[in-house]
């Protein structure tokens, strides 16, 4: 702590946002990601009242980790995007050509099935 | 404001309806306000928003045209996969409700206002309007009859008749059933596993959903492919840029250009991958056309 931790700065309120500190982001990303609702577990309304789960506001899970929301919601956001690393992205939209082209090759008896093809030219895959 | 007779409101609640139909909804449905209370927390519940709401009216609309599901082009789906009829019909019956029945109405708030969080829920405000169930796909709400639909909702003081949730999962079919039997997987599970590059998993017992997982962040990648999201991720591999050719070459790629235009057009940036409802059986044989 130091004398000038009230500054704007020492909170991460950069430029007028708000933004967190990495080490805090570091320390607390698993564990907001895993009670947010990133990986949705049995969220189904069909499922019986003892199966059947619901993702934690920001409001609880600054409750229960006692933290500032503000601060958890900014882990949130930004473990949101730092989920899957942009070579993802790209091999997304080589998944849906490679589902969308065994679908109209042969329907759902022809199913594109797991990982995106390494390559969008058939002549590498 | 009369106190209206069970009669009259059936019938108000019914005219309602049909103004949505007719201003480009493909289904309405009205959720009791307090309806929600069991499933999400305080902040995310109407009366949050409209304090003294009684009803949630819900529209539904279809998005692609049945032959757009058909198109041997992928990207045609991505670019023009969504539209915004549900919510031109959720505001005409907002301002209905206000100007011919003196009550408040609104718009549900269901864009994301922090990351990917809603204000409020579409999904299961269509749930509660007895509008669908949740599916294994991605947990989208399955209509028994048209499948996929792409959902809004007002929220008004007016008391409506609400409608009774649905008795039976739509999800899952007997042909996912019969397959999952064989193999394991559903054919949604099949083309996008999540143990296996993709978001989605689940177990059926006695033709029931017994458990269930999604991961949306992977999920976000492939349906929110070109948007907010890539381009964020192209704006991070500029500052690492060492140079200013290495920097062109991404600014002026053909993706940058993609994410920048989904960025601009919100009707880009969302839905736009398909695959774990194109081969869903639910309502795919409306589909099929001369």
């Amino acid at each position: 702590m130091t004398e000038h931790d009230d500054r704007p700065t020492a909170r991460g309120e950069l430029t007028g946002f708000h933004v967190v500190d990495p080490e805090l982001y570091s320390e607390y990303r698993g564990r907001v990601v895993r009670m947010s609702n990133s990986h949705q577990v049995n969220i189904n309304e069909f499922l019986p009242d003892a199966v059947r789960q619901r993702a934690m506001t920001d409001a609880e899970i600054a409750a229960e980790l006692n933290l500032d929301i503000r601060d958890v919601t900014e882990i949130r956001v930004v473990a949101e995007h730092d989920e899957y690393p942009i070579e993802e992205y790209e091999a997304s939209a080589r998944f849906k050509d490679a589902a969308a082209e065994s679908y109209r090759n042969g329907g759902v008896k022809n199913l594109y099935k797991g990982d995106p093809p390494p390559s969008r030219n058939p002549a590498e895959i | 404001m009369d106190e209206q007779t069970a009669d009259e409101l059936e019938a108000t609640t019914l005219a309602l309806k049909q103004l949505g139909l007719n201003s480009g909804a493909t289904v309405v449905g009205v959720a009791a306000a307090s309806a929600f209370n069991e499933y999400v927390p305080e902040g995310h519940r109407p009366s949050d928003f409209m304090p003294g709401a009684k009803s949630v009216v819900v529209a539904g609309s279809l998005g692609p045209s049945n032959a757009a599901w058909q198109s041997p082009n992928r990207r045609l789906m991505e670019i023009t996969g969504y539209d915004f009829r549900e919510n031109v019909a959720s505001l005409v019956m907002a301002e209905h409700i206000e100007t011919v029945h003196g009550y408040q109405a609104m718009q549900a708030p269901a864009l994301p206002t922090s990351g990917q969080h809603p204000p409020m829920s579409m999904m299961l405000a269509a749930v509660l309007a007895g509008l669908g169930t949740r599916s294994i796909a991605a947990n989208i709400i399955l209509h028994p009859t048209y499948g996929l639909l792409y959902y809004a909702a007002a929220i008004t003081t007016m008391p409506l008749v609400p409608d009774h949730q649905l008795e039976d999962n739509v999800c899952p079919a007997r042909s996912c059933v019969k397959m999952y039997e064989l193999e394991g997987k559903t054919p949604c599970m099949a083309v996008c596993p999540a143990d296996d590059g993709g978001c989605i998993d689940a177990t059926i017992d006695d033709g029931e959903i017994t458990s269930s997982y999604f991961n949306r962040e992977r999920c976000s990648t492939r349906a929110m492919n070109f948007g907010i999201r890539g381009h964020i991720k192209q704006v991070e591999l500029l500052t690492a840029a060492d140079d200013i050719d290495e920097a062109k070459a991404v600014l002026y790629s053909d993706d940058f250009r993609r994410n920048l235009s989904s960025v601009g057009r919100y009707k880009e940036s969302v839905a736009q991958c398909f695959e774990c409802m194109r081969v869903c059986p639910v309502g795919r044989y409306r589909r099929k056309l001369k």
